[in-house]
């Protein structure tokens, strides 16, 4: 389960590029960019990654671009172990 | 008195001279920002990959660099500096990045803001004690609170990237201490604020929003499946 949250702080910006991309999840974006509440409780800037197991604890973080391979295992490991 | 008042009219007509130079180095330091941005963008959209040799990041790199050298001593020149090492990271040059934070000078002007660049040049190559080994010798040379805040906040990033959130967690508290109230400071108590209740195995925070498409959402929908949150931006 993918969820997004944009810092966006143009809506119609998201929405055009969620469209032009065709992303199929769950987008979230209030136009209050970088102040958004979900971006201040997980203190998370552009290009943050935070992987929830199933019990709703956090399994796993990634602050760049760069090693989303390490996540991608994770999320891979954790959605296999029922 | 005759004698003060010369020295005060040409002390005066010193500082005069050089604003000029100080507008023109702007100004030159601005243009060059926006055209490198353009030229960059412009190769990346067309495919361009970082370091090709007509990666113009690389070009723009050393035209900075110069800058810096035939601008010595004005306040562009520490922020040319950075933009250079920020256009060779941008070109995956990390080890030259390195190379030559090595070779800069500590008590050159440009640290505070080329610090933290430097310690994501040590990321990439996974050489983190370089970066590690550069900050304490700033460190051991510099009174500068603010600077001082700016390093030990940048090593608290790089525990971090290590995995090691005790030693990052002090770094960050010594941030705090050298510049009390500063935006630096303020961003050290957010990572702290990471490091403890964002720390693996704690609940993930709770959350309720709305979609872009209206419909409610909230963490709370998704307990028994596995979440990837991702935090980002169209820019």
């Amino acid at each position: 389960m993918v969820v997004s949250v944009s810092i966006d702080t143009d809506v119609q910006v998201l929405r055009d590029t969620v469209a032009r991309r065709q992303f199929n999840w769950p987008q979230i974006c209030d136009g209050k960019g970088a102040d958004t509440e979900i971006a201040r409780l997980y203190n998370a800037g552009a290009s943050t990654f935070y992987v929830v197991d199933r019990d709703g604890k956090i399994a796993g973080t990634l602050r760049t671009a760069k090693g989303l391979e390490k996540i991608e295992r994770l999320v891979e490991k954790l959605v296999n172990t029922p | 008195m005759a004698l003060e008042r010369t020295c005060r009219l040409l002390i005066a007509m010193a500082m005069t001279s050089s604003l000029p130079a100080q507008d023109e180095a702007a100004k030159k330091f601005a243009e060059m920002r926006k055209q490198s941005s353009e030229e960059s963008n412009k190769y990346r959209e067309a495919g361009g990959k970082p370091g090709d040799p007509r990666d113009p990041a690389l070009k723009w790199a050393e035209v900075f660099w110069k800058f810096r050298e035939e601008y010595r001593g004005t306040s562009v020149a520490a922020q040319a500096t950075a933009t250079a090492l920020n256009w060779l990271r941008h070109a995956d040059q990390d080890k030259e990045v390195l190379a030559r934070a090595e070779k800069l000078p500590l008590d050159d002007p440009a640290w505070d803001r080329a610090i933290s660049g430097v310690s994501f040049s040590a990321k990439n190559t996974g050489e983190y004690d370089r970066f590690l080994r550069l900050a304490e010798s700033l460190l051991s040379r510099s009174k500068d609170g603010k600077l001082r805040a700016i390093v030990y906040s940048t090593m608290g990033r790089s525990w971090l990237d290590r995995d090691r959130p005790q030693e990052a967690k002090a770094a960050f508290e010594s941030a705090i201490r050298e510049s009390p109230g500063s935006d630096t400071a303020k961003a050290a108590e957010r990572s702290i604020y990471e490091i403890t209740t964002l720390a693996i195995g704690k609940p993930a925070p709770q959350f309720a929003a709305r979609t872009i498409d209206g419909r409610p959402i909230s963490l709370a929908d998704f307990r028994g499946k596995v979440v990837l949150l991702n935090v980002w931006a169209t820019w």
